[in-house]
C-alpha cells in the first residue's frame, strides 16, 4: 500500500511539475502578432450529405440560372497563421441556412420541404493559394430559430485536418447580443475576432453586399508545417 | 535524484498556487455575479484591456494604428478612440470595454443558457474557463482554481493561449491526477478537503467546472 501511494504521488508530482516547468519555458507566448480566431460550436447542421455542388458560389447550384433567395453577399478573407502568414493549401468550408432558415441537413429540411429554397446550395467550399485567400458568393445570413444572430459556419482544414470550427456574425446586429454561441466566444476582444462588416456594394444595382472575414488559426502541432509551406 | 525530481516538482506546484494567489479579482466591479461578458468562460474587461495593451509595444500606454495592426480590432479601436485622435489610451479602452460589458447586465448568455450544448466530453474542464466569481461570501476574492491538484488554474490557462489539443492534454492529465488523488486520499479526507474547499471559495460557482462554453456537438435543437 505504502509503496504504491509514494508511486501514485510521484506520478501526480511529475504531472504537475512539467506544467510548471512548461510555463516558464514556453517560448513566443508574446511573439504573436494577431489573435487567434476563436473556435465555436460546429451546430448540428453540417451536412449530413454534402451536396453535389460545392463550389464556392451558393447562389447557383450546378448550371440552374435561378438564383438563391436573399441578398447576395461577396464574402472574402484570409486565412494566416499567428504570425501573420498566409496559410496555403488549406479548405475552408461554410455552411448555412437558406433565406428561410433551412439548412440543407436532412434533420432539419426532412420535416422543411415547403419552406426551403431549393435553389440555395447552401454549403461550399475554397482552397486557398499562396495568398491564403478565400472567396464566396453567398446569401447574407439570416436569424434562426433559437439563434438570434445571424451566422455563417465556417470550417477550416488542412490535409484532412479540421484546424478549427467557428461562426462569422454580422458586426452590428441586434441579434448578437441575445445569442447564447454569440455570448460563448469569450471577452469582448474575442467577440470582435468573429464578427464581419457586411458592407453595401456601391455600385451594384441589386443590392449585393461585401463582407471580408480574415482567419487567424492558432498554434498546432502542424503550425511549423503550415509556415513552412 | 528521485528526491530532486519531487522537490522540482513541488517546487512547480508551489510556484502555479502562488501565481494564482497573485491573481487579481477577475472582476472586480460591484454586484457579486460576474458581469463580464459572458460570464462563465468569458473574461473580465480588466483581461481584455490585458490582451489589447500588450500590443503596446513602446510602452507608452496608448495603442496606435502602427500597434494594431490586425484590421479585424480596426472598429473596436475606432469605437475606443473617444477624442478621435487616432490614439486609444488604456483610459479610452477600459471605458468602452465597461460600457460594452454593461449592455449585457447578466454577463451575457454565454454558457449559461438553458439551451446549452452538452459539451464534448473530456473538454469541459479546461474549457469552461475560470467560472464566475462565485458568491459573494468570504471566499469571492479567494484564491481561484486552488483546487488541490490543479495541474494548470484556469486563468492561466486562458493567459497562456492553449490550444486546443494542449488544453485536451492538460484535462487528460488533470483527470489522471484527479484519479490517483482519489486513490491516495480516503474518503474522509476528501469529503473534509471539499468543505474546507467550500469554505474558501464561499461556494463551488468560482471552481471553473461551470457549464462553460455551450462548446461541443450542440445536438440540442435550436443551437445551430
Amino acid at each position: 500500500m505504502n509503496s504504491r501511494m509514494r508511486l501514485d504521488r510521484r506520478q501526480i508530482l511529475r504531472g504537475t511539475g512539467a506544467a510548471g516547468i512548461a510555463f516558464f519555458t514556453t517560448p513566443g507566448l508574446f511573439a504573436e502578432e494577431l489573435l487567434r480566431t476563436p473556435s465555436l460550436t460546429e451546430g448540428p447542421f453540417y451536412p449530413d450529405k454534402l451536396p453535389l455542388d460545392q463550389d464556392n458560389d451558393l447562389i447557383l447550384i450546378k448550371d440552374s440560372t435561378t438564383p438563391s433567395v436573399g441578398e447576395i453577399t461577396h464574402l472574402t478573407g484570409r486565412i494566416l497563421t499567428s504570425a501573420g502568414s498566409p496559410v496555403r493549401g488549406a479548405t475552408i468550408e461554410i455552411w448555412q441556412c437558406d433565406a428561410n432558415q433551412v439548412y440543407i441537413n436532412s434533420r432539419d429540411s426532412g420535416s422543411k420541404k415547403d419552406q426551403q429554397d431549393k435553389h440555395f446550395q447552401g454549403f461550399g467550399k475554397f482552397e486557398t493559394g499562396s495568398t491564403g485567400e478565400y472567396r464566396f458568393r453567398t446569401i447574407k445570413p439570416v436569424p434562426y430559430p433559437g439563434r438570434p444572430a445571424p451566422h455563417i459556419h465556417v470550417k477550416v482544414k488542412l490535409g484532412g485536418r479540421e484546424l478549427l470550427t467557428t461562426q462569422l456574425m454580422i458586426r452590428g446586429h441586434e441579434g448578437n447580443a441575445r445569442d447564447g454561441i454569440f455570448g460563448s466566444a469569450g471577452d469582448l476582444v474575442n467577440r470582435e475576432l468573429i464578427m464581419g462588416d457586411f458592407l453595401r456594394v456601391k455600385e451594384s444595382k441589386i443590392g449585393e453586399y461585401a463582407c471580408s472575414f480574415d482567419i487567424v488559426l492558432g498554434r498546432t502541432p502542424d503550425d511549423r508545417q503550415i509556415s513552412g509551406k | 535524484m528521485k528526491r530532486t525530481v519531487a522537490k522540482l516538482a513541488w517546487l512547480g506546484m508551489i510556484t502555479t498556487a502562488s501565481m494564482t494567489f497573485a491573481q487579481p479579482p477577475r472582476d472586480a466591479g460591484p454586484g457579486g455575479r460576474g458581469r463580464g461578458p459572458g460570464g462563465e468562460g468569458g473574461g473580465g474587461v480588466e483581461e481584455s484591456v490585458t490582451r489589447l495593451m500588450a500590443f503596446d509595444k513602446n510602452n507608452d500606454g496608448k495603442l496606435s494604428s502602427d500597434e494594431i495592426g490586425d484590421t479585424r480590432l480596426k472598429s473596436l479601436m475606432e469605437r475606443a478612440d473617444a477624442n478621435k485622435d487616432s490614439v486609444v489610451t488604456k483610459e479610452e479602452l477600459t471605458q468602452l470595454l465597461n460600457k460594452e460589458a454593461q449592455s449585457r447586465p447578466d454577463g451575457g448568455p454565454g454558457g449559461r443558457g438553458p439551451e446549452g450544448g452538452m459539451g464534448r466530453g473530456g473538454r469541459g474542464g479546461p474549457e469552461g474557463g475560470p467560472g464566475g466569481p462565485g458568491g459573494r461570501g468570504p471566499g469571492d476574492q479567494g484564491p481561484m482554481g486552488m483546487r488541490p491538484g490543479t495541474v494548470l488554474p484556469p486563468f492561466l490557462v486562458e493567459q497562456l493561449k492553449l490550444n486546443d489539443t494542449q488544453k485536451i492534454s492538460i484535462a487528460k492529465l488533470q483527470a489522471t491526477v484527479d484519479a490517483e488523488l482519489a486513490k491516495i486520499l480516503t474518503a474522509e479526507q476528501q469529503e473534509q478537503m471539499k468543505q474546507m474547499a467550500q469554505g474558501f471559495r464561499g461556494g463551488r460557482e468560482g471552481e471553473g467546472r461551470g457549464p462553460g462554453r455551450p462548446e461541443g456537438d450542440g445536438r440540442g435543437p435550436g443551437r445551430p
